[in-house]
């Protein structure tokens, strides 16, 4: 498989001849090698991964041999996920300036739709096509698809490599103990059945945990009911639709809904809603449900190792809350569907410098990390464990095929981080088997249409947890709420109309 | 035994208790924070968080493991390092140009000065939350990104318009009395000014070495755009990116690196602190 | 002020080559060079570039964007979001300043005594003055916590909560504004105190002396006397709380992000969620530099205010 692994990429092909000679890779910011002969420097700014030994993997395993094998100098730069907008915006005013970005590479994780004037547009669909064309790691899944490809323009201001599900969680005893007393489903399947049986959970002491602030998990599960509910915040087209009928009437039942949700089932930590909160209040055993990636899962599970490994027994609290943590088979059921969101969705942007060996360096790079999520591949490359093994099947790949359906649930059936768990408790192995779904679930911000940058703004100014958490706190009325949010979004959506980029004309 | 020795003891003690208690308060306010910090670094994960713990207290056995995550992931010496160099050079240029600056507005440009000086302050009430991208591409252009100097070069541009506005008081505030007699004696305007002038504005100068080096070790917009490589981060932002990973925070190592980035700056304000008063009082004495 | 300098009654007894340095108007503007050139060169562009954003259609991905004229400050002023903001922006200074002032003032009092102890109490009041913003602002979000907060702990032990019940701080409009104003009093009351402690030690001890002697009592001392003579010293201490309180981001940035419901939201918090992280550049810059052309204008009133008064 390696021997071919550059057929048909003959414009990258002397990328290996250049390789012949070994590069150390040196950590600091060292200026990008433009002259022939001398091998490119191909700078990348990511996340601090959530899950360590992920940075492990991609900065000392493959990067490094990566670098070796096609002769190119990788640098990488872990940062905050807060800050990369910001050093974003700096490097892309850069890029337009003319100048030298600082970096030629950059993870975003929530589509960066604004920023396609300065990406390699057309380098990014050549990626992609190899990806699914010649390597048949295939098919580019919809949600990726809708999160990277503007079609206004036609263009794909990205290339995503991982999106990161965003399940239920729940405390399965405290679920078991609550249902047995008012009746409901097995599991949190619906927000009739979060309603019903969150009053008994808040009655019980822990109520249901899902945030009405400024922050990512409440943007993330507010969008998740409202498209179960049957609204959204734009239509296919980009035309604005919340708050017109037959949407508005939908829109304004969901906000009445979540603020009997609040008043019944949660409590006023939700408005201060923090990206750790859910995972913090879940982990103190406090709330009993909370929408969020599979962090949750693994801090309980992290805990408990630890526990173990200290000696204690399979009584100790960490272990059974890790024991009773569980994730649902799909999102919650509103009256149109149960639809869910991404959580996090990791996309490549490569600078549009016009300095083409770098360029190349950065496709080459790509192509062969997203191929690196199978195992297998990544072993025989010479960098395993590879992508989904080392994030602890935290990355999803976008490329369905990027590793195989059996491998994944290989992986998640005798999950390594649960197993010794498992064993000591006499649990299943497979607690995230479930996670798998997510394909069939998942949609993208700015569902059903793409997620453009006026989606992007609205996400990013919490146009719409404000609106849900006035009207729960009871400073405005449904109708108030909704109509003052909706303004907002259209003046946003004007703008970006106005710039070319989003379409839709309502 | 007389009533009024004893009232009077009474109200010495009830006075000393009261000013005791006055300043426990204060320092329950501006202390308990770096305590409970303290405290935190030193605790198991799992002591954390547990609603009904004393936070103040270890419930569980106390642990290393925050400070070794500090010291053996993280380049946090470095960071520190950093932090004091980029401190102390910004606090070198802002001097070098504030002080004459100030001195010049204060006594050769008359109103203009004053008219300079509002303006100044008036402009830095705007935020420089979008400052830094334009900002960015004049680092790039120097070939400055990336490196300690980037931050070297640009906080002065905050501190030295406010330290010039600040020491212009101050020399104002000192008699031109003093100064012409100094001439008289011989002085030139300069020497007069080095000899005479900038001993008087001792406290002033002290304020503005305190401030610019308080900015510069606590400005973060700036810092997290221009410096994206570990190595060179200074500890405001290396800190909040090694330690916060997505949605966990590592509360341990957080407040464990906070208490150890605070503590020795604060003895060095300790220690200016004696020298900042005693040139406040000579000063006063002038008057 | 009056610059009255005895030019011609010096020069001649100075040697000729250091003559021009005795000029006072060249003199003056040969040490106002260097500060005026470095500001300007590395100041206006970055700043007449923000202006020029803020009138202009830029995003974050087209950073040059084209003219609109006023058309940002139109569209901002009637987002009620941003209404709010301003609002915000200006009650968090004033409220903070005014509580550091009040605070800093009993505080500077109590450590002008002389007591036992006296170095390691104003060591522990100087500590938040030397802590990185960005670290302990992480803290009190911790300290302000929905759940843990350390707060509520303190009030569950003296029985003022119930056991399983908290406040959340951050979550009320009225205690999130309380927890973004204590946080700003919090890292700016040592640097007031520390400043009016100066000041106070510099008021020579025979003025307050003989003030008792003609039967002045604490208050007549502290209106009469002291208040009068800090004013120089508590000026600084105010302008410059207000320059940090205004422009400050970090604060709301990492402890509500503007919550709840843009409540605690400032100027400098919303220009960077909508300009950098919502990528329109361009309205991002019209927020923070909203309030220029007001405060051009104060500073042309304050500067005529102050010519007329010298005139008279």
């Amino acid at each position: 498989m390696q021997s071919d692994r550059h057929r048909g990429v003959s414009r990258r092909t002397f990328l290996k001849a250049v390789g012949a000679g070994a590069v150390a890779v040196g950590l600091s910011g060292l200026p990008a090698f433009r002259a022939e002969g001398q091998p490119p420097t191909l700078r990348i700014l990511q996340w601090r991964h959530f899950v360590p030994p992920y940075d492990e993997w991609f900065n000392t395993v493959f990067a490094p041999k990566w670098g070796e094998r096609n002769g190119v100098n990788v640098v990488v730069d872990n940062v905050g996920l807060a800050e990369i907008p910001g050093i974003a915006a700096a490097e892309a005013a850069r890029v337009a300036a003319g100048q030298d970005p600082g970096h030629d590479l950059i993870q975003f994780n929530s589509p960066p739709a604004s920023f396609e004037p300065q990406a390699a547009a057309e380098a990014h669909r050549e990626v992609i096509q190899e990806l699914v064309n010649t390597h048949k790691v295939g098919p580019y899944i919809e949600l990726a698809e809708k999160s990277t490809f503007n079609p206004v323009t036609g263009r794909y201001f990205g290339v995503s490599d991982n999106f990161v599900p965003d399940p239920l969680h729940y405390r399965r005893d405290l679920w078991d103990q609550a249902v047995a007393e008012v009746g409901g489903p097995p599991e949190p399947v619906s927000y009739d059945a979060l309603l019903k049986v969150g009053r008994k959970l808040k009655e019980m002491g822990h109520p249901v945990g899902l945030g009405l602030s400024q922050e990512i998990d409440t943007n993330m599960w507010l969008r998740s009911a409202m498209y179960s509910w049957g609204t959204s915040v734009q239509d296919e087209e980009s035309n604005v639709v919340l708050d017109v009928p037959p949407y508005r009437e939908k829109t304004l039942d969901l906000l009445r809904f979540v603020k009997a949700l609040y008043e019944e089932a949660m409590f006023p930590g939700v408005f201060a809603w923090t990206a750790a909160s859910n995972n913090e209040e879940f982990l103190a055993g406090r709330i009993s449900v909370a929408m969020n990636a599979i962090s949750i899962s693994r801090t309980a599970h992290r805990q408990a190792a630890e526990a173990l490994a200290r000696g204690a027994g399979p009584d100790h609290p960490a272990v059974q809350l890790a024991v009773n943590t569980e994730i649902t088979e799909r999102a919650p059921e509103g009256p149109e569907g149960a639809r869910g969101l991404e959580h996090v969705m990791g996309v490549y942007v490569i600078w549009d410098t016009g300095n083409t060996r770098v360029i190349e360096a950065a496709q080459q790079l790509l192509i062969d990390l997203i191929r690196s999520y199978d195992p297998d591949v990544a072993e025989q490359e010479g960098w395993g464990p590879g992508k989904f093994v080392a994030s602890q099947a935290y990355d999803y790949p976008t490329f369905y095929n990027a590793i195989p359906k059996e491998k994944r649930l290989e992986f998640l059936r005798n999950d390594p981080v649960y197993a010794p768990i498992a064993e000591a408790t006499g649990d299943r192995p497979n607690k995230l088997e479930r996670i798998e779904t997510a394909f069939e679930w998942a949609h993208n911000v700015g569902w059903p249409g793409p997620s453009n940058a006026a989606i992007d703004e609205v996400f990013n100014t919490f146009v719409i947890p404000t609106m849900f958490a006035k009207v729960a706190q009871g400073v405005a009325s449904p109708e108030a709420a909704l109509d003052e949010a909706a303004a907002e979004i259209r003046r946003i959506f004007e703008k970006w109309r106005a710039q070319g980029l989003v379409g839709g004309t309502r | 035994m007389a009533a009024a020795p004893w009232s009077h003891r009474l109200r010495t003690v009830g006075g000393r208790s009261a000013h005791a208690l006055l300043l426990a308060v204060f320092i329950v306010f501006t202390a308990l924070p770096f305590g409970w910090m303290l405290i935190t670094a030193f605790k198991a994960e799992t002591d954390l968080y547990n609603p009904h713990n004393n936070p103040f207290w270890f419930n569980e056995p106390p642990t290393l493991k925050s400070w070794q995550y500090v010291f053996e992931k993280t380049p946090f010496l470095r960071w520190f390092l950093n932090t004091m160099v980029v401190g102390v050079a910004v606090v070198v240029i802002t001097l070098a140009l504030a002080v004459p600056a100030a001195y010049a507005l204060a006594r050769f440009l008359g109103r203009w000065g004053e008219q300079l000086g509002i303006g100044i302050f008036l402009v830095y009430l705007v935020p420089p939350t979008l400052l830094f991208i334009p900002m960015s591409l004049v680092i790039s252009q120097l070939g400055l990104q990336n490196t300690l100097w980037s931050l070297i070069v640009v906080y002065p541009t905050i501190t030295v318009p406010f330290s010039t506005w600040l020491l212009m008081g101050f020399f104002k505030s000192i008699p031109p009395e003093l100064e012409e007699q100094a001439r008289i004696d011989g002085y030139s305007r300069l020497a007069a000014f080095r000899k005479v002038m900038l001993p008087l504005a001792l406290p002033g100068i002290v304020t503005v070495v305190i401030f610019s080096f308080t900015l510069s070790a606590q400005e973060f917009v700036y810092a997290v755009t221009f410096l994206t490589s570990t190595s060179v981060k200074t500890v405001s932002v290396g800190v909040p990116a090694d330690m916060v990973r997505g949605d966990i925070f590592d509360w341990g190592p957080l407040m464990g690196s906070a208490f150890l980035a605070s503590f020795p700056i604060a003895v060095l304000y300790y220690f200016a602190l004696d020298r900042f008063i005693q040139g406040f009082t000579a000063a006063g004495a002038l008057r | 002020m009056a610059v009255a300098q005895p030019r011609a009654a010096v020069e001649g007894a100075l040697p000729r080559g250091t003559l021009w340095l005795e000029r006072a108007s060249l003199l003056g503007s040969v040490m106002l060079a260097p500060a005026l050139i470095y500001i300007v060169a590395f100041v206006a562009f970055p700043f007449g570039f923000a202006l020029y954003l803020s009138m202009t259609d830029a995003t974050v991905g087209n950073p040059y964007g084209s003219w609109v004229g006023l058309r940002n400050f139109v569209e901002i002023v009637q987002s009620p979001t941003f209404l709010r903001t301003l609002k915000n922006t200006f009650v968090f200074t004033v409220v903070s300043q005014l509580l550091i002032l009040i605070l800093a003032k009993v505080l500077a009092l109590a450590l002008y005594r002389d007591f036992r102890g006296k170095g390691l109490v104003t060591f522990l009041i100087l500590l938040p003055w030397a802590a990185p913003i960005s670290l302990t602002t992480i803290g009190w979000l911790w300290i302000f916590h929905a759940r843990f907060s350390i707060i509520d702990w303190a009030l569950r032990q003296l029985g003022l909560l119930g056991p399983n019940e908290n406040m959340f701080w951050l979550g009320r409009p009225s205690l999130a504004m309380a927890a973004v104003i204590a946080v700003h009093v919090w890292r700016l009351l040592p640097f007031a105190t520390v400043l009016l402690l100066a000041g106070l030690t510099a008021i020579p001890r025979d003025v307050l002396d003989q003030a008792e002697v003609d039967g002045a009592g604490f208050w007549r001392k502290l209106f009469q006397i002291q208040l009068p003579l800090l004013l120089p010293i508590l000026s600084v201490a105010v302008l410059f709380g207000t320059i940090f309180t205004f422009t400050d981001m970090t604060v709301v940035y990492v402890l509500t992000r503007g919550g709840p419901f843009d409540m605690t939201q400032v100027l400098a918090s919303l220009a960077f969620f909508k300009g950098i992280h919502g990528g329109n550049l361009s309205v991002g810059a019209a927020i923070s530099l909203f309030l220029f052309p007001l405060l051009l204008i104060a500073a042309v009133v304050i500067l005529r205010l102050a010519r007329r008064a010298e005139v008279t």
